[in-house]
């Protein structure tokens, strides 16, 4: 067993942008070893790259972070709320608006177009 | 429309056309563009953005004119999207090309870096007000791409940008040409009660946020979309449509629109607009 620091920015860079990235990250770990996270200059992060992040955390069981910008912390404390929270959707349903011609859509536009200005 | 009379032609000035896609080999652009249909599509709802007599950044006047188009020509669903294309780019002036418009590879992350970096960069040079949504650009640009990428089942995605210094807003198109929000439902054997061999419901439920990927234990998915909507149309004041299948959403007016039988995306694309005059209230933190 290994105490590995691995520097996230030398990397993956300084913007985390898609679960793919973390997913990648999560096939070079070894179950065995402990892992120092280190995101020193990483200014950006998706909240699905720290989603896949809290699942690769969770599972492995041996990986703790450090140095965290504020961005990626509040992304990282949202995301990690919303993961032990209900979640709460608007259930805002939509006008649906059926067109079978052409000129239905046309006349939808007409109408619609009144809406947006 | 700009091409209704035939005789209206876009101008352009000063576009760095960027195409590059991994299947292809040919660099020749004209070459490249008639060999990839899909992207020609994209292209077509791009280049609606720049129509005379334009309200750019309204979506509905964006959408009309390719649904006008297409039909106008009562091409078979089938090659309609394809002949409108092609049609069109012989009205262009093609020694003109496009503002940062680049397909890329959805499988290497390094591919799609470098492709979000160039059109960051491009916008930069547009632009120095686009540094002021710099962080909602990224947040809706690095989500959306990651939907592609885990539901799409696409090899390749698409984005246009422009920066409307007119309106002083982003102008951004994301697509891709995959299995489209309802065959992703279906291909991953969820939510099929919801969605109701629909594309309306489809993405209908999509913007609410339901994931066909959540862990057994928690709903950790489906923020992407939802928070992008929301931030984008309520925070930002800005405007986002989706046109997946036969199905077209725009936020603004919150209004799911069944498209005829003739217009059926074959994919997801979203475009939205970001104005750079934010409201005072705005905090992103509010909307992630």
């Amino acid at each position: 067993m290994s105490n590995i620091t691995l520097k996230i920015k030398d990397i993956y860079g300084s913007e985390i942008r898609t679960r793919r990235t973390m997913e990648e990250f999560a096939h070079t770990l070894i179950l065995e070893n402990s892992y120092l996270l280190d995101f020193t200059g990483v200014e950006q992060i998706s909240r699905s790259a720290v989603d896949e992040l809290c699942n690769i955390i969770s599972d492995h069981g041996s990986i703790h972070t450090v140095n965290m910008t504020p961005f990626v912390q509040k992304m990282f404390d949202t995301v990690l709320i919303s993961r032990f929270s209900p979640r709460v959707r608007t259930k805002s349903t939509s006008e649906v608006i059926r067109c079978s011609t052409m000129q239905e859509l046309s006349q939808c536009f007409s109408e619609l177009r009144v809406l947006t200005r | 429309m700009f091409l209704r009379s035939g005789e209206e032609k876009i101008n352009r000035l000063d576009y760095s056309c960027l195409f590059f896609c991994p299947k292809c080999t040919n660099k020749n652009i004209h070459a490249m563009i008639f060999q990839n249909i899909f992207c020609l599509s994209v292209l077509f709802l791009y280049f609606c953005f720049y129509k005379i007599d334009t309200m750019i950044g309204n979506v509905i006047d964006i959408f009309e004119d390719y649904f006008l188009y297409v039909n106008q020509k009562s091409i078979s669903s089938e090659l309609a999207t394809s002949n409108a294309i092609i049609e069109i780019y012989n009205n262009i002036n093609y020694n003109t090309p496009l503002k940062s418009a680049t397909a890329f590879g959805l499988k290497a992350m390094e591919d799609i870096n470098k492709v979000i970096d160039k059109v960051k960069s491009d916008m930069t040079i547009q632009s120095n007000k686009f540094a002021d949504i710099l962080q909602p650009f990224s947040y809706l640009v690095s989500e959306i791409t990651d939907n592609m990428q885990q539901h799409s089942n696409a090899l390749i995605g698409y984005i246009f940008a422009n920066f409307n210094t007119d309106k002083e807003q982003l102008e951004i198109v994301l697509a891709d040409g995959g299995l489209s929000i309802y065959g992703s439902y279906v291909k991953a054997n969820k939510f099929l009660t919801e969605i109701q061999n629909s594309d309306i419901c489809a993405v209908e439920i999509a913007k609410e946020g339901y994931s066909t990927k959540d862990r057994p234990e928690a709903e950790n998915r489906g923020y992407g979309l939802s928070t992008n909507i929301k931030m984008i149309t309520e925070g930002l004041k800005g405007d986002f449509a989706i046109m997946s299948g036969n199905a077209l959403f725009v936020s603004s007016i919150n209004k799911l629109i069944e498209l005829p039988p003739q217009f059926d995306w074959k994919g997801t694309l979203v475009l939205a607009t970001i104005p750079t005059n934010i409201p005072s209230k705005f905090s992103f933190y509010n909307y992630i």
